[in-house]
């Protein structure tokens, strides 16, 4: 467990952004953290990056409580705001080297760092270049080069592919993925699940400072909508309709778009024995498929119903 | 190099307001030095030392004013222009702790005013060969320089903290600069020279003219206020500045920041105090000590108000709602409050009780003396301060509506009540009458904090201004019956909150 957030409410004078908070990160994992926009994702965020102080209960990274040991947890972590700027007549290597020896590195071993960093966010031509000219995605992947510098073991991005273009959206990615198979920990922040349901292997949902739900891609999806969900497309819709009923496997049934959608237990046998029934029965059974939800409707789902 | 250090004398050289900035500099201070030495030269006829001295004397007005000013619009925008950039939260999230981030900043955007300073060096070495001027002061005016510049840039980065635009924060600290120059002087023309030096272009008429002032009774040369002073206003200003970047962390104000402020001021006001030429040393000192001993004691009961009366804001109140059994607890967050604890206020009261202890403990006869009276001091502080600490939780707890500005006002308001209302009775059965009238009204100045604080830095003294006070009292300190009832006054009010909060539960377990 390299991470840890415990009951975490953090309040804003008199307004509670994230209330009675639970997460837990284990090493190597990347962690998508999602949630609408204003759901609290940047203050939970700021709390892990030390930059806020709990209202009540904690955050322990690597063990160590982030109100209580700010400086031993500093090292460990690479924090990426969700909008940071650069600073004026800078050069991108002066740029970085100032945050390697600010974190404490080896001088000796800071230009070979450096050039690593570059390398991965594919920078390297840019070395020299001043940074306030660089384009918005370039920034971002400087950005993230300075996250790296100082080889922190946890790497905390709050929405780090938002205002991009799909293409750097796709290179983003692409580098977690890299920075995932070294050995990084990633929690990474974002209002899209399906930007991240791809490279994820845990995801919490916030909701109003809530945490709605957590868990792998797969067991958020069953949570939502247990069981499987199947499409039957017949020449008698009707009759087919009927005949599903009259099995008892079928959870619910719902007509759409011509179709028959039928719900049943996720469990061996099933599915094999509706469709034997519905083909004995007569109805004229075109072609049957599974139905998987859109990303965005399970979201919508997640977050509707709190959000009024 | 410290790598922050180097990154910002970096880039604010590649800027350009730098280069504007020396260069005006260097324009102006170079004609006014050619302007004098025409004039002092061709005028009347002079000793060349004459001109080298009215030079010396020219030069560095114009070298401490300039630089002095203009220091803080550079320093200003130490944090607004991270903040503007938004590069603050990733500065922040780095090891670099906030003294070490703060003091880096001033430094660096204070280097270029170090090398303005050896501008004049040139100009100040014609001075010394035209003669008239030793090597002794233009040592001490460099010094003056650098201290103000140093104490001028704290008050800038101050304003960069606070304020969020750089353009709000330049023209304000030069303002502030400006206001702190002029009042000073004033300071130093109607009250006490002494407190002057904190002006540096006073410290350096001082140093022309006189050479020495009298500081806490002592005839020192002028460099020993200026230096102590300076050095320790810049030392709040500093602290302050740090104080205010911590508070960045922490979104909920149950302290507002006026309070600390309140706090440096209160330190600031005993030194100040102390420098005020009185009279007789001994009367001096006590007064001042009078003085510094109100000023803390109103900054710790104002303390306790603030933080029991926001300490029951809706999160606390559902917590103590629902852990009605965790007594200890509950005694915890009762004492925390009203004791004021936390390392700052502790050191407040240690440094008074070293102070009283140290003034009058030359005479061995005397240790008895203040070891009754910082007892007695303590007595007062803990018993009043727990007191109001209650009676602002008291007001917490009742109160109907959310918010805390209504339960810190109501308390202030009786503490307020209590402080003027003795003093108002005593007053009313008076007036008129020539000789002081043995009265049983005069029993209500017991009450009064301020009058027990008085005679509790002097216990042996009686109470001469209330002589029924006098007479019951024999020989008992004045201060002892003030805790006395103080103390009974918390065990009330004790009570009271303990009613009100086992009301509160049983309603809300009813619904
Ligand atoms: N500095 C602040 N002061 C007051 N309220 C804030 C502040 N920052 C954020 N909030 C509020 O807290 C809530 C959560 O904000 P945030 O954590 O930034 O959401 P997210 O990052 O998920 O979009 C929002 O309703 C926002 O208005
Ligand atoms: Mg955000």
């Amino acid at each position: 467990m390299i991470a840890r957030v415990e009951n975490l409410t953090v309040k804003y004078d008199d307004f509670t952004a994230v209330s009675e908070l639970n997460l837990s990160i284990e090493e190597g994992d990347i962690y998508g953290f999602i949630g609408p926009n204003g759901a609290g994702k940047t203050t939970t965020i700021r709390v892990m990056a030390t930059l806020l102080l709990p209202f009540a209960g904690k955050v322990t990274i690597a063990g160590m409580d982030v109100e209580r040991y700010p400086e031993k947890v500093k090292p460990l972590v690479g924090y990426m705001p969700d909008f940071f700027g650069v600073y004026d007549n800078l050069k991108v290597w002066e740029y970085l080297d100032f945050f390697a020896r600010v974190y404490g590195m080896e001088p000796a071993g800071i230009p070979s760092k450096i050039n690593e960093a570059l390398e991965i966010t594919k920078l390297e031509g840019k070395r020299e270049a001043y940074v306030d000219f660089l384009s918005r995605g370039m920034k971002q992947r400087l950005c993230l080069a300075k996250t790296l510098i100082h080889d922190p073991k946890l790497l905390i991005l709050d929405e780090p592919a938002s205002g991009l273009d799909p293409n750097a959206r796709v290179e983003i990615r692409e580098l977690l993925r890299t920075l995932s198979r070294e050995g990084k920990t990633i929690f990474i922040s974002s209002h899209i699940l399906s930007e991240l349901a791809d490279i994820c292997n845990r995801v919490g949902i916030i909701e109003v400072g809530k945490l709605v739900s957590e868990g792998t891609m797969d067991q958020i999806t069953k949570q939502l909508q247990p069981g499987r969900l199947l499409k039957v497309r017949a020449r008698d819709i009707e009759a087919a309709a009927r005949f599903a009923a009259a099995s008892r496997i079928v959870l619910s049934s719902e007509m759409k778009e011509g179709c028959l959608l039928l719900r049943i237990e996720d469990t061996d046998g099933v599915a094999e024995r509706l469709i034997k029934t519905l083909v004995d029965s007569g109805a004229g059974i075109l072609s049957v498929s599974e139905e998987k939800p859109g990303l965005e409707s399970l979201f919508q789902k997640l977050t509707r119903g709190t959000v009024s | 190099m410290n790598a922050l250090l180097k990154k910002e004398i970096r880039t604010r050289m590649r800027g350009k307001t730098i280069f504007a900035i020396e260069n005006v500099y260097l324009v102006l201070l170079t004609g006014i030095f050619l302007i004098v030495l025409a004039i002092s030269s061709a005028g009347r006829e002079s000793f060349a030392w004459e001109t080298g001295r009215s030079l010396f004397e020219t030069v560095n007005y114009v070298q401490i004013l300039l630089l002095v000013i203009a220091s803080p619009t550079i320093v200003a925008s130490a944090f607004t222009l991270e903040r503007e950039q938004k590069t603050l939260d990733m500065l922040l999230a780095t090891p670099l702790s906030l003294v070490q981030i703060a003091r880096t900043k001033l430094l660096a955007s204070l280097s270029v005013f170090f090398v303005l300073v050896l501008v004049s060096l040139p100009m100040l070495s014609v001075c010394f060969i035209l003669g008239g001027v030793s090597p002794s002061e233009i040592f001490w005016a460099y010094f003056l320089t650098l201290e103000g510049i140093l104490l001028a840039g704290a008050i800038g980065l101050c304003y960069s903290a606070l304020l969020k635009r750089t353009l709000a924060a330049v023209p304000i600290s030069s303002l502030t600069i400006i206001v702190f120059l002029i009042a000073t002087l004033l300071i130093a023309k109607l009250l006490s020279p002494a407190l002057g030096t904190l002006n540096p272009l006073y410290a350096f008429h001082l140093m022309t003219s006189r050479w020495t002032t009298k500081f806490f009774a002592f005839e020192t040369p002028f460099w020993v206020p200026s230096l102590v002073l300076t050095s320790l206003l810049f030392l709040c200003v500093f602290s302050y500045t740090v104080e205010i970047l911590n508070e960045e962390k922490r979104r909920t104000s149950s302290q507002p920041r006026a309070l600390r402020l309140l706090f440096y001021c209160a330190m600031l006001l005993f030194l100040l105090s102390s420098t005020i030429e009185y009279g007789p040393r001994s009367a001096d000192i006590a007064a001042g000590l009078e003085r510094f001993v109100w000023v803390s004691y109103l900054f710790c009961v104002a303390q306790a108000i603030v933080v029991s009366g926001g300490s029951l804001s809706g999160f606390e109140r559902k917590k103590l709602l629902s852990s009605w059994k965790e007594k200890c607890l509950r005694l915890k967050g009762w004492l925390g409050p009203g004791l004021c604890v936390g390392p700052r206020y502790s050191l407040l009261i240690a440094f008074m009780s070293v102070v009283i202890f140290s003034f009058g403990a030359f005479q061995v006869d005397m240790v008895k003396r203040r070891m009754l009276s910082i007892l007695l001091v303590g007595c007062l502080f803990v018993t009043g301060t727990l007191t109001c600490a209650m009676l602002a939780r008291f007001f917490s707890l009742v109160r109907r509506t959310k918010g805390n500005s209504l339960p810190r006002i109501l308390a202030s308001f009786c503490f307020l009540i209590v402080l003027v209302a003795p003093h108002l009775i005593t007053y009313v059965h008076r007036r008129g009458k020539t000789e002081i009238p043995e009265t049983a009204w005069d029993l209500s100045v017991f009450f009064s904090p301020l009058i027990a604080l008085g005679y509790a830095v002097e216990p042996t003294r009686t109470p001469a201004s209330y002589p029924y006070c006098a007479k019951l009292l024999g020989s008992v300190p004045f201060s002892v019956v003030t805790s006395l009832l103080y103390f009974s006054l918390l065990i009330v009010l004790w009570a009271l909150n303990l009613r009100w909060e086992r009301k509160i539960r049983l309603s809300t377990e009813q619904i």
